[in-house]
């Protein structure tokens, strides 16, 4: 029975990622990485140059996705500007002149998806109040508090690029994203075909299937989180966690609630490479998106060497394991 | 090597730690055995080794600082060339500035290798492969150099560290070159690691010791070696547990005499004082050794020397009463006067087979059989014949209370002082026996002869000065020289053990006073040379002319040549007072066989065991002690009184068969009367028709031909080439070792897989197993976890579904599902496949090559190493 559920899981996730993959060309591991982090239930933070295609993919996946009524799932995207203002994102009161009250008007925070771009450019108050939100999965005008969607998930970009007027997010922001991912350039061959296809882009956004439903996702959610991890993968994780506070290269070290969604990552990721336990190879690929963006560090040869240190060691250790 | 980007005192303190120092320990090790034999080292090696030590230090540090290595070496090169230049020229005093620039030179020398050896550990990449070469070179070196003190204990205690340290130092070396770590808690894991992997290799050695010291020691034994620590520095003991005479003369710090209460051999001697009664023992000679090596101390054979009056036959491989004659030999003694030809019977009960003693000049040898009853106590006999002087005696410093033998001895050094001097002597034969070493420390004993010699004319007084130099006593009326087996010189037998015993310690055993009284004696030019062999004793007056020769007679001696007189025992080793040597009481001697008239040797024709008698195709004849040979007669032999032997037993006459080789041999009254002719035609026709004989002997072919093989193999007593063959042997094993180590540790991993009780331990060592054979063809994992490395490097290339067995052992590992049937069956299925599959994609040339490949097994567990992951 749970043989069967696994087997469809594993097919709508396989579907989900197909699916997407007709838009967004050549980047399987950022698109599991995405799905990963939505069925982790958190947040995904994505940094790169302009164009290489984050919007597309947060378009992409709320397309993917069936809303209520047929619908596709509820996209907003919003545009950070530093003369952004809290209100804009959360929604205001406004006077009704004809019920003579003030009714909520709600933001574009009450939605599935949430692309919010170039989240450094607004302002700290803004940058708080998403955060904030994104961490309690409500918003509290006043004196009423008004849940969001039971599926809500963002995915913020930022741009290394153009540092004027920006309000870098501070460590404490970052911590609320489950990971930090860069997108990077495809490669010629891809890049080649999509400028082939570029026409088609816009008509597929719009042909997009919808494969996934709320319903399902909610599911694939809950089923993430039952999936076993081995002590000795906790123990890798907490090693990790607590080796970033201890190391000589890194001032801020990794918080308990990062090893917590951490190991959410690691479940989430384990379901969406189709299998039922964490391995290795899992804590592997995500602890450098997981962690990386948590951390401060001395200097700069830090940030090259002492994750990939804490890291290699923790491998090491774990495939050198004689669990019998 | 990776050129560091900035100086790291822990990196520089790690590799002082783990390269420096067993590096200067180990060399001290070499320095301290090389100090045992070479004189010029002074016995300093403490200090040598901390020049050393001091070299590679300042190599280290300017490393550290990236100096240019050629420069300021060429430069210090240099320096110290002049420093030893100055010290040379203008130091005061003759023997200071030899020693002060001696010193300087070996400092100079210890130094500047402890130099360059730090500078290529530090900046060579295959460096401590030239330095295990070198060291193992040396150390081989000073095995073949050190030959004479071979046991399997000295063989293994001279290797065994330098083999170790080798290993050590190419795994640290390795070690310490790939890590970039620099801290505290690396440190300590890492000489964790190291004193773990220490031990590993010690109780694998000692392990590998223990399971073949047995074979070790017998490959020593067998060629000759094998005696104890402490052992007898006159005699080895062979393998059949007989002994021998050493074919070298070293001066141990130990002579251990007296274990073996049991008496080596008899003989008989028929020699009597002129004119007398009472018998005159003669020292038994087996080797002479007329040169001496200045750098090992020791006393050597010289057998390509042409006028050597040395008599080396093996009786074991002469037949039974065939004689081998060299006339050359009295010749070669070149001696006329008071001359005469005595005979020698051995019977030898523990003294090996081919051993050879006879008083000097010996010329003639013959086995003779041993009477029936006594076969089990003397194993084998021969008699001899020497040209001994008159003037020889046993009695030189036994001066016995006898005064007829006082007479003697007055008698021969008067006529000792009748002797000439040495200008007719032969110019050559004069300088090889003078020869005395050029170096200034020998100058001391120039001196001391010089002062013996002082007012002495003749050679003869001369000789006794030395002898009354080694009797002398001090004012409280004790001996000044001393007799011990045991000289000590502890830690001291470098600074040159003769000097030490002369000048210092005065005690040593035989092998001292001998050689102390050679360089007397070539100091006062008297041609001389040191003899070995035995001691004799005349001790009960019960068998005149018999004596006992026990362990502890082995020795050495010198003989003086006087010209016309010819070599005349001298013994100058003072009594042992000490004096332990109980009186070793006479056994019962064996009952002598009457001397054959004749014996013939041939081949039986036919038999008539009625009428008994036989014909013999003769094809050799020994005629009173005169042997004629290459015969081919055919002789009547008369076997009615004869007594038949084959193989020691008495046979029936019944037992001669034709074509059987025998030996006959007869006593017969009548045959004494003949004498001896010119050639066997003549000889054949005074004898009688039918010869009358009393012993036949039967020849055991096979066992004729297994004891002269053995012979040969015993002969070839090469010492320095069988060194090196236990030596190539040892490195060959050790190489072997290395070379197998892989397939090992694959097998292992098979067989645990094998015999893996749960799937999770057998998915485990399979994957193992697996991944090690893959890295062996140079498929290496590196730092990637084992499920990319299947997906992205494997199967790529094998398609061998290795990522599903891969993902199927992480199951295993990481969950706790149970496996269905299927996935089970999969997992004993998959090994077979897999390996098969990869063998049909890879060159079988390839897959040896990369099973032989140690680097890659160590690679295989070093590389996924958190710092590899950065490269």
């Amino acid at each position: 029975m749970e043989n069967q559920n696994q087997m469809s899981s594993n097919e709508l996730i396989e579907k989900l990622i197909t699916n997407m993959e007709t838009v967004i060309k050549g980047k399987r591991e950022q698109i599991i990485q995405v799905i990963t982090c939505l069925l982790a239930k958190g947040h995904i933070l994505m940094e790169d140059n302009p164009g290489t295609g984050k919007t597309v993919l947060a378009k992409t996946l709320a397309a993917s996705i069936a809303g209520s009524a047929n619908e596709s799932a509820l996209f907003k995207r919003v545009q950070f500007t530093p003369d952004l203002l809290p209100m804009d994102l959360l929604g205001t009161h406004i006077f009704d002149d004809v019920q003579k009250e003030f009714i909520f008007k709600k933001g574009p925070l009450f939605c599935n998806v949430l692309l919010a771009d170039e989240i450094n450019r607004a302002s700290p108050k803004v940058q708080s109040a998403l955060l904030e939100c994104m961490a309690e999965h409500q918003i509290t005008m006043g004196e009423i508090t008004y849940k969001l969607e039971q599926l809500f998930f963002t995915i913020a970009t930022q741009n290394p690029v153009e540092m004027e007027g920006t309000y870098p997010l501070p460590a404490a922001q970052l911590d609320r994203f489950f990971m930090k991912i860069y997108f990077g350039y495809v490669d010629e061959e891809t890049e080649l075909s999509i400028y082939k296809n570029y026409v088609h882009i816009d008509s597929n956004l719009d042909r997009m299937k919808q494969v996934l439903s709320l319903q399902e996702v909610l599911q694939l959610q809950h089923e993430a989180e039952q999936i076993f991890v081995h002590d000795e993968i906790l123990k890798a994780v907490s090693n990790l966690v607590r080796g970033t506070r201890a190391h000589e290269g890194i001032s801020l070290g990794a918080s308990t609630r990062c090893g917590i969604n951490f190991i959410k990552c690691l479940k989430a990721y384990a379901l969406v490479n189709g299998r039922s336990f964490v391995i290795e190879d899992d804590v592997e690929a995500i602890s450098l998106s997981v962690l990386d963006h948590r951390l401060l560090y001395k200097h700069k040869e830090a940030k090259q060497v002492a994750l990939k240190q804490l890291l290699g060691k923790e491998m090491d250790r774990l495939s050198k394991l004689k669990l019998f | 090597m990776k050129v560091l980007k900035h100086i790291s005192p822990s990196r520089f303190f790690a590799s002082v730690l783990f390269l420096l120092l067993p590096t200067v320990m180990v060399i001290m090790f070499i320095l301290w055995n090389s100090n045992q034999y070479f004189s010029v080292l002074q016995d300093q090696w403490f200090s040598q080794s901390l020049y050393v030590g001091a070299g590679m230090l300042l190599a280290f540090f300017i490393a550290q600082f990236r100096f240019r290595f050629l420069p300021l070496f060429a430069a210090s090169i240099f320096v110290f060339y002049s420093i030893y230049q100055i010290l040379d020229r203008y130091a005061v005093g003759e023997l200071d500035s030899f020693f002060i620039s001696v010193q300087f030179l070996i400092f100079s020398y210890l130094f500047m290798a402890g130099w360059l050896i730090g500078w290529g550990l530090q900046r060579i990449h295959f460096f401590p492969l030239l330095l295990s070469g070198f060291l193992l070179t040396l150390c081989i070196f000073l095995i073949a150099k050190t030959g004479g003190l071979f046991t399997p204990e000295k063989l293994l205690s001279y290797l065994t560290p330098v083999v170790l340290y080798s290993i050590y130092l190419m795994y640290t070396y390795e070690a310490l070159r790939n890590t970039e770590h620099t801290h505290g808690i690396f440190w300590w894991r890492f000489s964790k690691r190291l004193i773990m992997f220490c031990a590993t290799l010690l109780i694998t050695l000692g392990i590998l010791i223990y399971f073949m010291y047995p074979q070790i020691k017998e490959r020593v034994e067998a060629y000759g070696g094998g005696a104890k620590d402490g052992e007898n520095q006159m005699l080895e003991n062979k393998k059949d547990g007989s002994v021998e005479n050493k074919q070298s003369m070293g001066m141990g710090t130990n002579n251990s005499r007296n274990k073996n209460p049991e008496p080596l051999f008899c003989a008989h001697i028929n020699s009597y004082l002129p004119g007398t009664e009472i018998p005159n023992p003669l020292y038994l000679t087996c080797w002479h050794f007329s040169k001496f090596d200045t750098l090992t101390e020791t006393f050597e054979r010289d057998t390509t020397l042409a006028f050597s009056d040395e008599f080396t036959p093996n009786p074991s491989s002469i037949q039974l009463f065939s004689t081998f004659v060299d006339s050359s030999r009295i010749e070669n003694g070149l001696s006329r006067k008071n001359r005469k030809t005595i005979e020698i019977e051995i019977y030898k009960k523990r003294l090996s087979a081919t051993a050879f003693l006879a008083p000097s000049t010996a010329f003639w040898v013959q086995p003779i059989t041993v009477e029936k009853e006594y076969q089990q106590e003397f194993k084998y006999a021969y008699r001899t014949k020497s040209y001994v002087s008159d003037l020889n005696s046993a009695y030189f410093i036994y001066n016995s209370d006898n005064p007829e033998i006082k007479a003697f001895q007055q008698f021969r050094f008067e006529e000792l002082r009748k002797a000439k001097g040495y200008t007719s002597v032969e110019p050559d034969f004069l300088k090889y026996y003078t020869h005395f070493p050029n170096a200034r420390q020998y100058a001391r004993i120039q001196m001391l002869a010089d002062s013996l010699a002082e007012g002495k004319k003749t050679t003869i007084d001369k000789v006794l000065s030395i002898r009354d130099y080694f009797l002398q006593r001090n004012a409280l009326g004790e001996k000044v020289y001393s007799y011990t087996d045991n000289p000590g010189i502890p830690g001291l037998p470098g600074s040159s053990n003769l000097m030490y015993f002369l000048f210092e310690s005065k005690k040593g055993y035989c092998a001292y006073y001998a050689g102390a009284t050679l360089f007397l004696l070539r100091a006062m030019k008297i041609p001389s040379r040191i003899v070995t062999g035995f001691l004799t004793v005349d001790r009960s007056d019960k068998n005149k002319g018999w004596y006992w020769f026990y362990e502890d007679q082995s020795h050495g001696w010198v003989q003086v040549y006087f010209p016309e007189y010819g070599w005349i025992d001298f013994d100058t080793t003072v009594g042992n007072d000490e004096a332990e040597q109980s009186p070793s009481p006479d056994g019962t001697p064996p009952m002598q066989p009457p001397n054959p008239v004749l014996a013939l040797g041939g081949e039986i024709l036919s038999v008539d065991t009625l009428q008994k008698s036989a014909k013999l195709l003769t094809y050799n004849l020994i005629f009173k002690d005169c042997e004629y040979k290459n015969m081919h007669d055919t002789l009547e032999l008369n076997l009615q009184t004869a007594n038949i032997w084959k193989d020691s037993l008495q046979v029936p006459i019944t037992s001669l068969h034709k074509s059987e080789k025998i030996m006959a041999v007869s006593y017969s009254e009548k045959l004494k009367a003949f004498s001896p002719e010119k050639n066997s035609k003549q000889l054949l026709k005074k004898l009688p028709n039918t010869l009358p004989i009393d012993e036949v002997y039967i020849k055991d072919l096979k066992k004729d031909l297994a004891v002269k093989n053995k012979n040969n193999i015993e002969n070839e007593n090469k010492p320095l080439s069988y060194y090196l063959i236990v030596m190539s042997l040892i490195i060959g094993g050790i190489i072997l070792l290395i070379l197998l180590t892989p397939t090992l540790v694959y097998y292992y991993y098979k067989t645990r897989m094998r015999y893996s009780k749960s799937i999770k331990q057998k998915s485990y060592f399979m994957y193992r197993s697996s991944s090690l054979y893959l890295n062996q063809l140079g498929i290496q994992r590196n730092s990637l976890s084992a499920y990319k490395y299947a997906s992205e490097i494997v199967d790529p290339q094998f398609d061998a579904n290795y990522v599903k067995f891969i993902l199927l052992y992480l199951k295993l590992k990481y969950s706790e599902q149970v496996l269905s049937v299927s996935e089970t069956n999969f997992i004993h299925a998959f090994y077979s496949t897999f390996i098969e599959r990869i063998h049909k994609q890879t060159k079988l040339g390839k897959r040896i090559l990369g099973f032989l490949n140690i680097n890659l097994l160590l690679q295989f567990y070093t590389l996924s190493e958190p710092e590899a992951a950065t490269n």
